[in-house]
């Protein structure tokens, strides 16, 4: 997990940042650490294997230039766990929870028989109602609009969550390339509007 | 389906007995021919009919183009003949008819009695698009029968448009009479079978796999029909309804007694019988043209069984709401009238209802009476036991007014909750577009000790009472107007601007704004045990957020009020437990140090300040300290005299809950 590394090598990092951060404050979207944050959750809601862990030098530093900015200034005792992009509030983890539920047992289904598709707004949708067995066909409306509600409340929620309510449809457009590039073979996907199997 | 087969072949006899018949004079060889014919709903073009007189007479007619009436397709180079024709008491004989034509092939007899003008087909093998049917007609001008027996008859492709299905597949097996006079078709009667019929519409709201069904049917054009169908075997879905037959099962039957005019199907008898679901009686008039078709349905329900209505009917109309997932039982009936897609008219009888909902949010046993809806009604509901959560809700009976639009609350009503009640006062629910729903009441009675253990809160003394002017329900959302007021702690808590968003969804939100006047210091910290302290307590917590029920936001401040003129004193453990909160990392050293001979000191004022944003808790005092890098706590008064300083100003939030709650659980500071 990420958080071993922060543990180990995190906090003298952040106190040097910390230092810095009173000289140059460059706040830029922390692609990777959002990339990385999506994955744990995504791996979390579809129990995948989790990805190997990326090497700690390829970390970008735009992601330290954003804890400086939110979090950088505030005497935390945790600081070394604040470092990353955080996903843990209790709204993620309730969240993550009711995909996780969803996703395992109603969504993987739908997602293997092709009656429900990934947009490529980070979002589901319905693709072929007929793809669908019988006796699920009737709720596949509803629990796309119940997906989607959770989904956009985790965006908003992981922004929210660090500090950066602007950073939602970068944070939503991020979670859209990382659903699409975990999915299974022969899931489908939208792309430049037409609907394509993975 | 068997409209294609039976208009073919009597149009087609049709020909020849209208050129046979009227055929002025002929000799012995008599040859017509004739560019085109046509009839309601028939067309035969490029028609030449040969007929040779003599000891072996022979009739051979040809139609270039036969079009039939929709969706039957045309028929190309149809060929009819007559080898050898008799001519034998007043009957002209034909004992091998032949027909033949693109796809179609056909043998049987015929038989034509000019005088009468009668006419007997029999074609025992009409091949037509490599289906087998077998075709008789007797035809008198006064009357005349048609038969068509079907075997194994599959779907001819040009359905599928007729229908409008993306997939359609199957087999019929079958009869089909029909009886006329010169006027058209009076009767008919006939049975189908369909084995393995499969179908999809294109928008996937209307399918059926493997289905095995049966229609038997009779019409009179002034009776109109009957119809019994039944489903044997097979997977049916009609959004968002889905039914599923095992042949070992009874089949699933509906019985109509109705007719078809000026574009309106009519069913005065709708009946449906789910064996072993329930029973449903009803009437239905349809109108495809109009919008919405559905004109208007009644629905009349025995008592019946709740839970496999449940399952089968009222949960997939449920799905994404809150009675999407219920344990059920106990007995319903119901009397209702749906006009052009509203609900106008409901009676719907409750017979010691259960209902539990399966992530235990709510629950309602022994619930009983009658909801009534359209007309003007007086009616009673009530349960023996409910429940929202951990809050438990008692027996209760509420008497309706019904009027048209909206139900309301015809007298108060005293509901028990916890160990106090609820007074409803008002209550109006008026779903026209959505649920909106409104009550008023008071709250009466309640202790806190079980309210706090009913929310899994430290137990806490005193009551919970308020008035509750207006409770609001509505697009997702429950306002509460006016305000809650408790009772305790010997003070008043004033709960305002509640409002609970989402509450049936993944994470609700609760919203509200808490003022605390002169609450009892000793009666709280004798609750969560973290020392003693006396004296007392006033302040708020605005803009409280509850997501999923745990707090994500607030602005709370509490302090000595004003005019405290109370005793204030502050034990040692309450100071070390501030201590520890406060993060001023004194934790032990009043224990250790020279102060621990005494328990006790007086304070002049309190004041701890925690604004909640993001897991941080921004901790204030009553005033930062002079040399601005802590604020002060407690300020002590007279000897000796102890101030309490906090240093850190950011907390996390869910380390102070730790904290907390090891302060709570500790045993308190060793004094040596």
């Amino acid at each position: 997990m990420t958080n071993v590394f922060w543990r180990t090598t995190g906090a003298s990092l952040a106190v040097t940042l910390l230092l810095a951060a009173c000289v140059t404050i460059n706040v830029y979207f922390p692609a990777a650490a959002v990339e990385q944050a999506a994955d744990r959750i995504i791996e979390d809601v579809w129990s995948l294997p989790p990805s190997s862990q990326r090497d700690s030098s390829s970390l970008p530093n735009e992601g330290f230039n954003m804890q400086v900015m939110t979090r950088g200034v505030l005497l935390l005792r945790d600081a070394q766990a604040q470092a990353d992009i955080t996903i843990s509030s209790p709204a993620i983890e309730r969240i993550r929870q009711s995909l996780a539920e969803r996703y395992r047992q109603h969504l993987q289904g739908l997602l293997d028989n092709g009656a429900i598709g990934l947009t490529a707004d980070g979002l589901v949708a319905v693709r072929d109602v007929n793809a669908a067995p019988l006796n699920q066909r009737g709720r596949i409306t509803q629990l796309v609009e119940q997906q989607n509600r959770d989904l956009q409340t985790l965006y908003r929620e992981i922004a929210q969550a660090n500090n950066r309510p602007d950073w939602t449809a970068q944070i939503q457009a991020t979670f859209a390339e990382r659903w699409i590039s975990h999915a299974r073979p022969g899931w489908w996907y939208q792309a430049n509007g037409s609907w394509r199997q993975k | 389906m068997m409209s294609g087969n039976a208009g073919l072949l009597p149009d087609l006899l049709l020909v020849v007995w209208l050129l046979l018949g009227t055929a002025p004079t002929w000799g012995l060889t008599l040859s017509s021919s004739s560019p085109m014919l046509s009839g309601p709903g028939w067309q035969a073009e490029q028609i030449a009919l040969t007929l040779q007189l003599g000891t072996r007479s022979t009739l051979h007619l040809t139609i270039g183009q036969l079009t039939l009436p929709e969706p039957a397709p045309v028929l190309v180079d149809v060929q009819l003949d007559c080898p050898q024709l008799h001519y034998q008491s007043h009957h002209w004989q034909c004992a091998e008819l032949r027909i033949t034509g693109q796809d179609l092939e056909a043998q049987g007899t015929l038989s034509y009695q000019p005088h009468t003008g009668a006419l007997d087909v029999q074609l025992d093998t009409l091949h037509w698009q490599r289906q087998r049917v077998q075709v008789t007609l007797a035809y008198e001008p006064e009357h005349w029968t048609l038969s068509a027996e079907l075997h194994a008859l599959s779907l001819p492709a040009a359905w599928l448009q007729v229908v409008d299905l993306q997939t359609l597949e199957g087999d019929f097996t079958g009869q089909v009479h029909l009886h006329g006079d010169a006027t058209g078709v009076r009767r008919a009667e006939g049975r189908l079978r369909a084995r393995r019929l499969s179908f999809a519409s294109a928008d996937g709201r209307q399918a059926g796999e493997g289905l095995h069904l049966e229609l038997n049917g009779q019409w009179r054009i002034e009776r109109g029909a009957d119809l019994v169908a039944q489903l044997r075997a097979g997977e049916l879905y009609v959004e968002p309804l889905y039914w599923n037959r095992q042949s070992s099962q009874s089949p699933i039957t509906v019985n109509v007694k109705g007719d078809w005019r000026d574009g309106q199907l009519r069913l005065e008898r709708l009946r449906f019988d789910h064996p072993e679901v329930v029973q449903i009686e009803g009437s239905l008039l349809w109108q495809p043209q109009a919008e919405p078709a559905l004109r208007r349905l009644t629905v009349q329900i025995p008592p019946s069984d709740l839970q496999p209505v449940y399952t089968h009917y009222l949960q997939p109309l449920a799905f994404g709401t809150i009675l999407e997932d219920l344990h059920t039982s106990g007995r319903l009936a119901a009397d209702l009238v749906l006009e052009q897609h509203q609900l106008t008219a409901l009676n719907l009888d409750l017979y010691a209802v259960d209902l539990e909902e399966a992530e235990q949010r709510f629950a309602v046993h022994g619930l009983f009476g009658r909801l009534s809806w359209g007309a003007e009604a007086f009616t009673h509901i009530g349960w023996q036991a409910a429940g929202i959560h951990q809050i438990t809700i008692g027996a209760t009976e509420l008497p309706l007014h019904t009027r048209p639009g909206q139900i309301g609350l015809t007298a108060p009503a005293r509901i028990p909750v916890l160990d106090g009640s609820l007074l409803l006062q008002q209550f109006v629910v008026a779903p026209q577009i959505e649920v909106q729903a409104q009550f008023g009441g008071r709250l009466e009675g309640l202790s806190m000790a079980a309210v706090s253990a009913a929310l899994n809160w430290p137990p806490l003394s005193g009551s919970l009472s308020g008035v509750i002017p207006r409770v609001r329900y509505g697009n997702n959302r429950l306002d509460i107007d006016g305000a809650l007021l408790v009772k305790a702690f010997d003070g008043d808590i004033t709960v305002a601007n509640l409002r609970l968003d989402r509450p049936f969804e993944t994470l609700p939100e609760l919203t509200a704004d808490i003022e605390l006047f002169n609450l009892d210091l000793s009666s709280i910290t004798h609750t969560f045990d973290i020392g003693r302290m006396e004296g007392l307590l006033s302040g708020h917590v605005r803009d409280l957020r509850l997501l999923d029920w745990r707090p994500v936001a607030f602005d709370a401040y509490l302090h000595t009020p004003e005019a405290d003129a109370s005793r204030r004193r502050i034990s040692q453990r309450a100071v070390e437990s501030i201590s520890d909160l406060g993060g001023t990392g004194a934790a032990g050293a009043l224990s250790r140090g020279a102060l621990s001979m005494f328990e006790e000191f007086n304070y002049a004022r309190l004041g701890v300040g925690c604004r909640l944003q993001n897991g941080i808790c921004t901790l204030s005092g009553l005033a930062p300290t002079a040399d601005g890098r802590g604020f002060q706590l407690v300020q002590g008064r007279g000897l000796p005299r102890i101030d309490i300083v906090g240093y850190n100003t950011q907390v996390d939030w869910n380390d102070l809950l730790t904290r907390l709650q090891a302060a709570m659980r500790s045993e308190g500071p060793i004094v040596e």
